[in-house]
């Protein structure tokens, strides 16, 4: 069983560095967030790094949802999915390991590249490693998240909006709490640490319930 | 109830907002079981219609 | 469906009672607020309709839960048929709230932490309507609205508890509170039979909604059917 997680996640993760594009798109679409940002809001050091944690949060979060739609798409579409849940397998497996590769090619590197792109919202400096903390812990609930909102949209054409539209609500606990655990004592009392263990019991919770809902999505599908 | 309250429009649009979509609410649903029955009806007439001329009552 | 139509007239005739008596304690007998005057009175369909939507979401959730675990079609057409009456409850929740909102607080929106969990409440129901509409299979289209709905009802408490504890942090200085002091008998009572009006609504509403989406399937199968034969 553990091999075959392995595998999956080799083939994914073997794929997605090849075609190189999943890794790209993630980091300039959050690179564009972050500058589109000041010159928007005007160039006021205050105001920026008052709202740079949250800011980050939420250009990791477009980010993350840019990339989950097709997160299924490929293997719906040429059969492969099929195969791997015609296996001995579970299909619970193979759902955790392509949230697995879906959060190392998304998730992970731009929660470690977030604190570096700080600097441009100038970020406090002291917030640079709890927000890199929160971010990775952060990250893995919203890969989990867009891959139960790809498997449940996986059958249909115009997926795109109904996944943003699924995954909002589930978001929106990870969004308060992560930027919670990343902001330090900014709005006042420092409660970054409890935000921090509520993050992290959000990831358990959704590392339980998701693959199973998941697998139930996909296996629907495939009827 | 007085009527000169201030903030009365406040009051009474959100009870007009309430009756609205409600109301709306009970036609749309209204207005959906009634072309079901229809449909079933017209559906069921023309099986009759149909068994009846090929000769097969009990197809 | 014999019991459906004895009982039908019944659940419409209790409906209106208690519309007629609620709103007429909550119009005409119930004082206004010393605080709020008269605009109190948006209560008595604002806090019906939150709770119904409410409400209304955990019947669907555990007709989801039978149509998944059991497998039986009745479940996830009670859920189907349930959707769109929660979400006009929720709508006006939201509606009512934004306009007791104006006068009390200032403005028409305030992302207060019942607004905000009410607002991804009625994200969750559109959601759930949108696979219903995207998925033409019903058998299919059940499973997976099934599965959405499952894992939003799960969603709810932990987003109320999230929202709780966000909006206590970035809670302005000075904001209306809407649990004031313990609530007078002469407010709960057409509070509660409003409530419980709202309640019948759902279940009058209900009974006609499944009886349409049973008689839908079956228009469904036989022109399925009659196309096959076609063929």
């Amino acid at each position: 069983m553990r091999s075959a997680f392995t595998s999956v996640v080799a083939r994914d993760f073997t794929l997605a560095v090849r075609q190189g594009g999943s890794i790209g798109t993630a980091i300039g679409f959050f690179l564009t967030v972050i500058v589109l940002l000041p010159l928007g809001l005007g160039p006021d050091q205050q105001l920026l790094q008052r709202i740079a944690p949250g800011a980050l949060w939420i250009a990791l979060l477009l980010s993350v949802l840019l990339s989950a739609d097709r997160l299924y798409q490929r293997d719906h579409d040429d059969g492969s999915l099929e195969i791997m849940a015609l296996s001995s397998t579970p299909l619970e497996v193979v759902v955790l390991a392509k949230a697995s590769v879906h959060w190392l090619t998304s998730g992970l590197p731009l929660a470690i590249a977030a604190p570096v792109f700080g600097f441009l919202l100038n970020l406090d400096t002291t917030l640079i490693v709890p927000l890199g903390i929160a971010m990775v812990t952060g990250s893995l609930a919203l890969s989990l998240l867009a891959s139960l909102g790809a498997a449940i949209t996986v059958g249909l054409r115009q997926g795109g909006l109904l996944v943003s539209l699924l995954v909002l609500p589930l978001y929106v606990p990870v969004m308060i709490f992560g930027v919670l655990a990343s902001s330090g004592a900014q709005s006042g009392i420092d409660n970054s640490g409890t935000a921090l263990i509520i993050l992290a019991a959000i990831v358990l919770a959704a590392l339980v319930v998701t693959p199973f809902a998941s697998a139930a999505a996909l296996r629907s599908y495939m009827r | 109830m007085d009527f000169s309250a201030p903030h009365m429009s406040f009051v009474i649009s959100s009870y007009a907002v309430t009756f609205v979509v409600l109301g709306a609410l009970a036609v749309w649903i209204f207005a959906r079981a009634r072309s079901v029955t229809r449909r079933l009806q017209q559906l069921d007439d023309e099986g009759a219609e149909r068994r009846r001329k090929s000769g097969h009552p009990q197809a | 469906m014999r019991l459906q139509s004895t009982v039908q007239p019944w659940v419409w005739i209790i409906t209106f009672a208690l519309f007629g008596v609620g709103l007429f304690l909550g119009l005409a007998r119930a004082p206004a607020d010393y605080q709020q005057g008269e605009t109190v009175r948006i209560m008595y369909v604002h806090v019906p309709a939150a709770w119904s939507a409410l409400m209304v979401y955990t019947v669907m959730a555990v007709a989801s839960i039978i149509g998944i675990v059991f497998r039986h079609p009745l479940a996830d057409i009670a859920a189907k048929a349930a959707a769109p009456i929660g979400a006009a409850f929720c709508f006006l929740a939201l509606a009512t709230g934004s306009l007791w909102g104006k006068p009390m607080w200032g403005t028409w929106w305030v992302w207060d932490a019942r607004l905000t969990s009410m607002f991804v409440l009625l994200l969750l129901y559109l959601g759930y309507m949108a696979i219903w509409q995207a998925i033409d299979d019903p058998r299919r289209a059940s499973r997976i609205a099934a599965i959405v709905a499952i894992v939003g009802f799960i969603n709810v408490p932990i987003v109320k508890f999230s929202v709780d504890w966000w909006y206590s942090l970035h809670q302005p200085a000075s904001v209306f509170r809407t649990d004031g002091p313990t609530i007078h008998p002469s407010i709960l009572t057409p509070l509660l039979i409003m409530g419980l009006a709202y309640s019948f609504l759902f279940l009058a509403l209900h009974l006609i909604s499944i009886r349409s989406e049973i008689g839908a399937r079956r228009i469904r199968q036989t022109e399925l059917a009659r196309t096959g034969a076609l063929q």
